[in-house]
C-alpha cells in the first residue's frame, strides 16, 4: 500500500505493483469461482467420491486446495504490474496467460471506485477504468490506497481536460477540488425506496452465477422426494381448501419475504448515499458492504429521468436517473452499471433541483405538454384490447358459462381505464434547449434531454397516421431512444427542424 | 463554436414537413430484383425438395409424414409468397438523400419510416457486401452513431461505386474529424 503511494509524486514510467493486500482480492475472486464449482463437487463427493477418497485424506485435500489458492493469489499479485505514464495506463497481468492492456487516456471514459468488504479495514480500493469499447476492455486494479486511486483519477481527468480544447466554461471550476454535497439519503429514505421499488432482483442478480446450480438442485430434490410425497398425500385425505389456504399463506409469506429482500437490497446498495459535485463531475458514494463510487461528468449526461410510479406518487417520492452513453454492452446489473446515476427516492422538490443542477434552467415540471393524439388510445383499443378481451371472453364463457361475462367486463374495464390514463399522461414539450417528455399511467415520469445531444432522428408513420397528419417521433440519444407516438405533424416538423439545426449547424459535442 | 462557413440550406426552410418532401434518390433497382430472385429461388428449392420426398418412387411414406409434408409445403408457399409480395412493393420505396450535414433514409410500405443521421454524430461508417450482394454488384452502407447498434442507419442496395463514393464523402466530411 505504501509502495504505490510513494510513487504518486514522481509519475514514473516504471512498472509498479499493487498493495500486497491485493492478494486478498485475488483470493476472494478465486473463492467465489470455487463456490460455484463446489456445488457440483460436493454432491458428487457425497454420492460416489467418498468411496474413492478416504475421509482421512479430506483435511489434507482441503489444505492442499487452500495452499493452491494462496500460492496462485500471490503469483497473481506478483505478476500484476501497471504503469501510469503521461500518455495512458498500461497493465501487465496473468501468470501463465500474460495479457498486456494498454489504455490511452482518451479511451478511458470513466473511473470508478469500489470498496469490497475485505478492503474496508485498511481502506483500500478497487479502481475500474471504463473504456468506450467493449466491456471486456475495462481494466481494474484491486488494492490501491485511496490517495493513489484519487491520483489515478485526477491524472485521467487532467489528461481529458488537456485534450478537450474547450478551456471556456468548466476548467476553472474543475480545478478547484472542493466538493459540494448535493444529496444524502437516510435509512428511512432507503427503506421507502426498498418498498416502492422492488429490488429483489439486486439480491437475485448477485446470485445469478448460481442460478443453474440452484434450480438444478431444487429440481433434483423435488424429483427425489416425489414418490414419498405422492405416497404421503395419497394416504392422508387432504381437503382441497387446505391446499388452497396453504398456498395463499405461502404466497403471502413470499410477498413479505420479497419486500424484506427488496428493502435489504436497497439498504445494501445505497447505505450512506452521498451525491456530491466536484467541479464538472457528479460523484455517487454508497454501499453497506461494498462501498462503490461512481462518477459522471456533467457534459456526459444525456438524459435526466424523474420516475414516479404509483406507489412513489402516493408517498411523494421520485427516483431520479442521470444516464450517459451505453456504448458497448449494456450491463443489466445495476450494482455494476456505471452509465446510470440513480438518486433513490428523493422528494419532488429535490428531484427538480437536482435535475436543474445538471440541466440548468430545465422546466420539466412546469411545461405545457402537447398531448399525443387521441388516436393513440383508439389504436391501442382496436389493436390490442378488443382482440384480447374477445379471446379472454371466449375462454371464460366456455369455462364459466353466463357468469363469464363478469371477468370479461372487468378485464375490459381495467385495460381501457389504464390505456386511457396512459394516453392522457403521454406528452411532449420543448423550449430553446431541452425536449421534455411526460409519461406514466398512474405515476408520472418526466424525461428531459437537451436538443443538442440527439444522435439520430426517426419519424414513423403508418398510412392512417399520414392521413391524419400524425407521426411517431424517435430521438436516439447515446443513452437510448426516446419515443413519442402520435405527435401532430404541425408540432413535430418544426421541432425536428430545430433539433437538426441545433446539432448540424451549431455542432455541439455530446460527450 | 461558430462556423460561419457552414451551410445547410434545405433544413430551416418551410419545405420540411417531417423531412418527408426532400428530394431523394432511389436505391438500385437491382436490390429489388435480387431479393425477388433469392426469395423465389429458395422457396422453389424447399418446395421441390418437399415434392421429391413426397413423390419419390423408392419407398412409401407413413400417412402422418405425408400430411406434415403437405403442411410444410403450404407454409413454404405462403411464406415465400408473402416475402415475395413484400419485396415486390416495399423495395421500390427505399430512398435516400445525402445532404451537406446529414444522411436521410426513407423506407417502409405500410409504416413509412424516415431516419435522419447528422454527419456530426457519425462514429464510423462501413460498407458490407454479402456474397449475393457481391454477385449483383451491390453494397450496404452502414452508418454507426453513439446511439448503439440498434440504431445503425443501413442503406441497402447501393451500387458498389456509389456506396464507396458516399463512404468517402462521409469520411472526408469535416464533422468527422472534430473532437
Amino acid at each position: 500500500m505504501t509502495t504505490s503511494t510513494e510513487s504518486v509524486q514522481t509519475t514514473s514510467t516504471q512498472w509498479q505493483r499493487l498493495s500486497p493486500w491485493s492478494v486478498l482480492h485475488f483470493l476472494f475472486v478465486q473463492l467465489r469461482q470455487s463456490v460455484s464449482f463446489a456445488i457440483y463437487v460436493i454432491p458428487a463427493y457425497v454420492v460416489g467420491g467418498h468411496k474413492l477418497i478416504d475421509s482421512e485424506y479430506f483435511p489434507l485435500l482441503i489444505l492442499a486446495m487452500g495452499a493452491g489458492w494462496a500460492i496462485s493469489s500471490v503469483l497473481k499479485y506478483y505478476f500484476f504490474q501497471f504503469t501510469v505514464t503521461d500518455k495512458g495506463i498500461a497493465i501487465r497481468s496473468g501468470v501463465l496467460d500474460r495479457t498486456f492492456t494498454d489504455l490511452p487516456y482518451e479511451r478511458i471514459q470513466n473511473v470508478k471506485f469500489d470498496q469490497p468488504f475485505y478492503f474496508r479495514f485498511n481502506d483500500l480500493l478497487i479502481v475500474t477504468l471504463d473504456t468506450a469499447g467493449s466491456a471486456k476492455q475495462e481494466a481494474r486494479f484491486a488494492g490501491v490506497s485511496s490517495a493513489y486511486a484519487q491520483f489515478v483519477k485526477d491524472t485521467v481527468m487532467r489528461a481529458h481536460r488537456q485534450q478537450s480544447a474547450t478551456p471556456a466554461e468548466d476548467s476553472a471550476a474543475s480545478t478547484t477540488t472542493d466538493e459540494e454535497l448535493l444529496n444524502e439519503r437516510s435509512i428511512r429514505d432507503l427503506i421507502l425506496h426498498g418498498i416502492t421499488n422492488n429490488r429483489v432482483w439486486i439480491v437475485l442478480g448477485t446470485l445469478a452465477p448460481f442460478y443453474e446450480q440452484i434450480s438444478g438442485f431444487i429440481f433434483r430434490q423435488m424429483n427425489a422426494l416425489r414418490p414419498q410425497a405422492e405416497a404421503w398425500l395419497g394416504e392422508q385425505v387432504v381437503a382441497l381448501w387446505y391446499v388452497g389456504v396453504m398456498s395463499v399463506l405461502i404466497a403471502i409469506v413470499l410477498l413479505i419475504l420479497m419486500a424484506l429482500f427488496s428493502i435489504g437490497g436497497s439498504v445494501l446498495m445505497f447505505y450512506g448515499y452521498r451525491l456530491t459535485r466536484q467541479g464538472d463531475k457528479y460523484i455517487r458514494n454508497s454501499g453497506l458492504l461494498n462501498r462503490q463510487e461512481v462518477s459522471m461528468k456533467r457534459s456526459r449526461v444525456q438524459i435526466a429521468r424523474q420516475q414516479q410510479d404509483w406507489l412513489d406518487r402516493l408517498l411523494g417520492r421520485v427516483n431520479l436517473y442521470f444516464e450517459q452513453n451505453v456504448t458497448g454492452r449494456t450491463n443489466p446489473n445495476e450494482l455494476k452499471a456505471t452509465h446510470k446515476l440513480l438518486v433513490p427516492s428523493v422528494t419532488v422538490v429535490e428531484s427538480d433541483e437536482l435535475t436543474s443542477n445538471v440541466f440548468s434552467a430545465q422546466q420539466a415540471r412546469h411545461m405545457n405538454f402537447e398531448p399525443i393524439h387521441k388516436r393513440y388510445f383508439w389504436r391501442q383499443l382496436m389493436l390490442w384490447i378488443l382482440p384480447l378481451t374477445a379471446l379472454a371472453g371466449f375462454v371464460s364463457f366456455k369455462v364459466l358459462g353466463a357468469t363469464g361475462a363478469l371477468p370479461t367486463l372487468l378485464i375490459l374495464g381495467v385495460m381501457v381505464a389504464l390505456t386511457y390514463l396512459h394516453w392522457q399522461r403521454w406528452g411532449i414539450a420543448s423550449d430553446a434547449t431541452y425536449i421534455y417528455v411526460r409519461k406514466g399511467i398512474i405515476g408520472i415520469d418526466y424525461w428531459c434531454f437537451p436538443l443538442a445531444k440527439v444522435q439520430q432522428i426517426e419519424v414513423r408513420q403508418s398510412l392512417f397516421m399520414r392521413r391524419r397528419q400524425l407521426s411517431t417521433l424517435g430521438f436516439v440519444l447515446a443513452s437510448g431512444r426516446v419515443k413519442v407516438p402520435f405527435v401532430a405533424t404541425d408540432f413535430a416538423a418544426p421541432l425536428i427542424a430545430r433539433v437538426l439545426y441545433e446539432v448540424e449547424v451549431k455542432k455541439p459535442g455530446w460527450m | 463554436m461558430e462556423h460561419a462557413s457552414v451551410t445547410n440550406h434545405p433544413l430551416y426552410s418551410q419545405e420540411l414537413p417531417c423531412l418527408g418532401e426532400l428530394p431523394s434518390e432511389p436505391i438500385s433497382p437491382g436490390y429489388r430484383k435480387l431479393n425477388l430472385a433469392v426469395t423465389a429461388f429458395f422457396s422453389l428449392l424447399v418446395f421441390t425438395v418437399l415434392l421429391v420426398v413426397a413423390y419419390q418412387p423408392w419407398f412409401t411414406l407413413p400417412v402422418k409424414l405425408e400430411f406434415s409434408l403437405g403442411v410444410a409445403g403450404a407454409i413454404t408457399a405462403l411464406l415465400g409468397g408473402l416475402i415475395f409480395t413484400y419485396h415486390y412493393f416495399a423495395d421500390r420505396l427505399i430512398y435516400y438523400t445525402l445532404r451537406e450535414q446529414d444522411i436521410v433514409l426513407f423506407k417502409g410500405l405500410l409504416f413509412k419510416k424516415v431516419i435522419c443521421q447528422p454527419m456530426l454524430r457519425i462514429q464510423h461508417i462501413d460498407i458490407q457486401r454479402g456474397p449475393l450482394e457481391r454477385l449483383a454488384g451491390l453494397a450496404t452502407l452502414k452508418v454507426y452513431s453513439a446511439g448503439g447498434s440498434d440504431h445503425t442507419l443501413a442503406i441497402p442496395g447501393l451500387p458498389e461505386e456509389t456506396a464507396e463514393k458516399m463512404r468517402q464523402f462521409v469520411l472526408n466530411h469535416s464533422d468527422l474529424t472534430r473532437d
